[in-house]
């Protein structure tokens, strides 16, 4: 732009310039470290007593996030660009992702609720395919293309993991993608695997449409996956020895149609329909799209999902607002159905304080071979308000500090006996409610931030 | 475990770095006046001043960071490129080159495209960036996304006086911008948010950070410009590459930080071939700072001898 602007290319003025800070620190230097991530944590109580309960109806893939979570999560990420000439250029990026119960000052990794998981890392070139302008070339661990419903932390399709791929070729028309990726797992089935060490690696083939212009502010994208347990012979003879039929169980495809809208009420909508088969499906938990180590495992999935945020009021008033129905028929009969809707309205006060109120419900039906939980139809119903002050105004704005109560009510016990999961699904947290309770109430504080240039 | 060691010495590094930067930013800041409001109060407030000679100089030193507020209080003149609220500082004299870095942040969909005017000491422009030279810088989860932009200029006669203001033409224009959703989408892997950037309005008023920052203070400046002589414009025209990341292939010899002998003279020739004279400027200025004297006189008798 300005001759003498290369004076400024240096890296030792850069220090200079980026100790005082107007421009982010370490702008000029030749390699240019991207520190990246996301972070929770916060305290929280049970009325009546002891640490947050977070209430996640059992057999849900998700809850309701806000003033719901239980636990610090943090994700740190460092990356570079490494080389830049013309077009081309080589990315580096790499993420750690820890995890704790937030139950104390120094909590250590041998705990059961503790964790440090490599994420991510994975060097990706751009334009470094001839003839396939803009796209990217991938391989490493990474999180691919990851689609989510944020206010209930829900991800329905995510094959991340380590992998190989290229993405967002042009074809004039959107944009296509290809991937590779590995996620492992162990047998599904009764103990029968003589080693449980010996994981079967399950491998997903994805391949994505995205872009697709359909309508003024809308695009469409397709997406298909097909995963499959990939046995080694030996694993195979023991199989067959044992007299395991796997020839469906094991593998599964899953294709997903998604449509989002932009100027949508000031925000942006987005639905999407999928349907998935066999081995890619998860009983529990939730099904992302990817081959789960499982080999006996048969049925199908429909899922339908929307969700969006809006403007009701230009900068006063915002929502999120999240709807999900999911049929996973098994056919050994242990999958459910789950509906869940959600709505977060936020008041923007000012520029930065405001007051959030989170209403969600999720619903689960089990099939009749469901043990693990209430077997029969349950519900959770939970409201939160929340007073927040945040770095500006707006549904994804980070930095947020806020302080929450949470109320939740549902049907049948809360746990059983033995305090396993009945009503309530026992992972998400601290289990502090009674028994038998069909309500509970939590308050607390929480910060949440998201980083990265 | 080891590995996880091994990052906290990068990591904890750029968090002291970052530290530092995010206090002042996150600060809270003034209610943005939307655009059209901002539009309407320029055309309402009546010109200040005659000339370029009478506009209110406020001097500054060569360090310093200014927040600007450009509001309906500002004072306004037609700069011959359509009216603008501005600011105009005198720059500090006898102290060498400096470095000018002005930053513009996109809030509520709307930025100040700022336009920066050089003027000698007789109030005659001798130089302007305009807005559509600065980039777009995305956001961070610290910093909203924003124009930003940075260049030295060396102060005295013919470089006495700066003006920041935002032209029509300036404000014709607007800014695609990195939502915030796409940020996040980002920072934590998600896919990309269908759709296209959201663009910001340019508008009559608005905050500017000016950062000055002197390029000949004592500490460590010899190493600055002799640390990688392949970045300078040694062929004929060609510009430096204007990516942050050097290739890894250039043959820049990683020459010693205090490069007591670096050769100012053939930069200087180098530059002045391509045309630049206020590098070559600049670089004279240096050398004479870093002991090499009658630098100075021997690039104006190279200049001398340019002309016909």
């Amino acid at each position: 732009m300005i001759a003498s602007q290369s004076v400024l290319r240096r890296p030792l003025l850069a220090a200079v310039i980026g100790a005082s800070c107007v421009m982010p620190a370490l702008a000029h230097a030749d390699i240019n470290p991207n520190f990246f991530g996301y972070a929770r944590s916060g305290i929280g109580s049970t009325s009546g007593g002891g640490s947050q309960t977070c209430f996640k109806s059992a057999g849900a893939p998700a809850k309701y996030r806000l003033g719901n979570e239980c636990e610090t999560y943090a994700e740190l990420g460092l990356g570079a660009q490494l080389y830049q000439q013309q077009d081309t250029s080589f990315d580096f990026a790499s993420r750690v992702a820890y995890v704790t119960a937030q139950d104390n000052d120094s909590e250590s990794l041998q705990d059961d609720d503790n964790d440090i998981a490599l994420r991510e890392m994975y060097v990706s070139g751009t334009n470094v395919v001839s003839g396939l302008s803009g796209a990217s070339l991938w391989a490493g661990k990474r999180f691919y293309k990851r689609h989510d419903i944020h206010m209930n932390d829900f991800y329905y399709w995510d094959v991340s993991g380590p992998g190989v791929g290229i993405s967002d070729i042009d074809v004039g028309t959107g944009k296509l993608s290809f991937a590779w990726t590995r996620s492992s797992g162990n047998d599904d089935g009764d103990g029968l695997f003589p080693d449980s060490g010996q994981q079967i690696s399950d491998d997903t083939v994805d391949a994505r449409w995205t872009d697709i212009p359909v309508n003024p502010g809308g695009t469409l994208q397709l997406g298909i996956d097909y995963g499959r347990s990939s046995l080694s012979k030996w694993q195979k003879d023991y199989y067959d020895d044992q007299g395991v039929n796997y020839d469906d169980g094991d593998k599964g495809w899953m294709g997903t149609i998604e449509h989002t809208q932009s100027d949508w009420f000031g925000g942006s909508n987005t639905f999407a329909v999928q349907y998935a088969t066999d081995g890619i499906i998860t009983r529990d938990g939730n099904a992302v799209g990817r081959g789960t180590g499982s080999l006996r495992q048969e049925g199908s999935m429909w899922r339908v999902l929307d969700s969006g945020q809006i403007w009701l009021a230009p900068d006063k008033l915002d929502m999120l607002y999240a709807l999900v129905y999911e049929d996973k028929d098994m056919d050994d009969n242990t999958g459910r159905k789950w509906f869940s809707a959600g709505v977060r309205p936020v008041y923007y006060w000012s520029d930065i304080m405001s007051t959030a109120v989170e209403l969600g419900y999720d619903r689960i039906e089990p099939q009749g071979g469901v043990n693990g939980y209430d077997s029969g139809d349950h519900h959770l119903t939970k409201l939160t308000l929340a007073q927040q002050w945040s770095a500006g105004r707006g549904a994804m704005i980070r930095p947020t500090i806020r302080l929450f109560a949470t109320y939740a009510q549902w049907n049948g016990d809360a746990y059983t006996d033995a305090r396993q999961a009945n009503s309530l699904d026992t992972g998400a947290g601290p289990n502090n409610v009674d028994i038998d309770d069909n309500n509970g109430l939590t308050f607390g504080a929480q910060m949440e931030v998201w980083w990265g240039s | 475990m080891l590995r996880s060691y091994r990052l906290i010495v990068p990591l904890s590094t750029v968090l002291i770095a970052l530290a530092g930067c995010s206090t002042p930013l996150m600060a809270p800041h003034s209610p943005t006046l939307p655009a059209q409001e901002g539009q309407q109060a320029l055309a309402r407030t009546t010109d200040c001043c005659s000339s370029l000679a009478s506009l209110p100089y406020r001097p500054i030193t060569a360090e310093e960071t200014l927040t600007l507020n450009f509001t309906p209080q500002s004072p306004a003149h037609d700069f011959g490129d359509g009216k603008s609220f501005f600011q105009a500082f005198e720059l500090p004299r006898n102290n060498g080159p400096i470095a000018l870095s002005v930053s513009s942040s996109i809030r509520d969909g709307q930025v100040f495209a700022p336009t920066i005017l050089v003027l000698d000491a007789n109030f005659q422009p001798v130089r302007k960036v305009s807005s559509d030279s600065l980039k777009v810088r995305r956001p961070t989860g610290f910093t909203a996304a924003r124009l930003a932009g940075e260049f030295s200029l060396t102060p005295g006669a013919d470089a006495q006086y700066v003006v920041i203001y935002t032209s029509d033409e300036d404000r014709q224009a607007s800014t695609p911008y990195e939502s915030e959703e796409k940020a996040y989408a980002r920072v934590r892997g998600l896919a990309e948010p269908a759709g296209p950037d959201p663009r910001a309005t340019h508008a009559a008023t608005g905050e500017v950070s000016l950062e000055i920052a002197s390029l000949t203070r004592d500490t460590g400046m010899a190493p600055l410009l002799g640390s990688n002589p392949a970045q300078m414009p040694q062929t004929s025209g060609s510009r430096p590459q204007p990516s942050a990341a050097a290739p890894a292939t250039t043959t820049a010899p990683t020459t010693t930080t205090n490069a007591p002998d670096f050769d100012y003279r053939r930069m200087i020739d180098a530059a002045l071939k391509a045309g630049d004279v206020e590098l070559a400027l600049d670089l004279a200025e240096r050398a004479e700072r870093s002991g090499h004297p009658g630098t100075r006189a021997w690039l104006a008798e190279r200049l001398q001898a340019k002309k016909p």
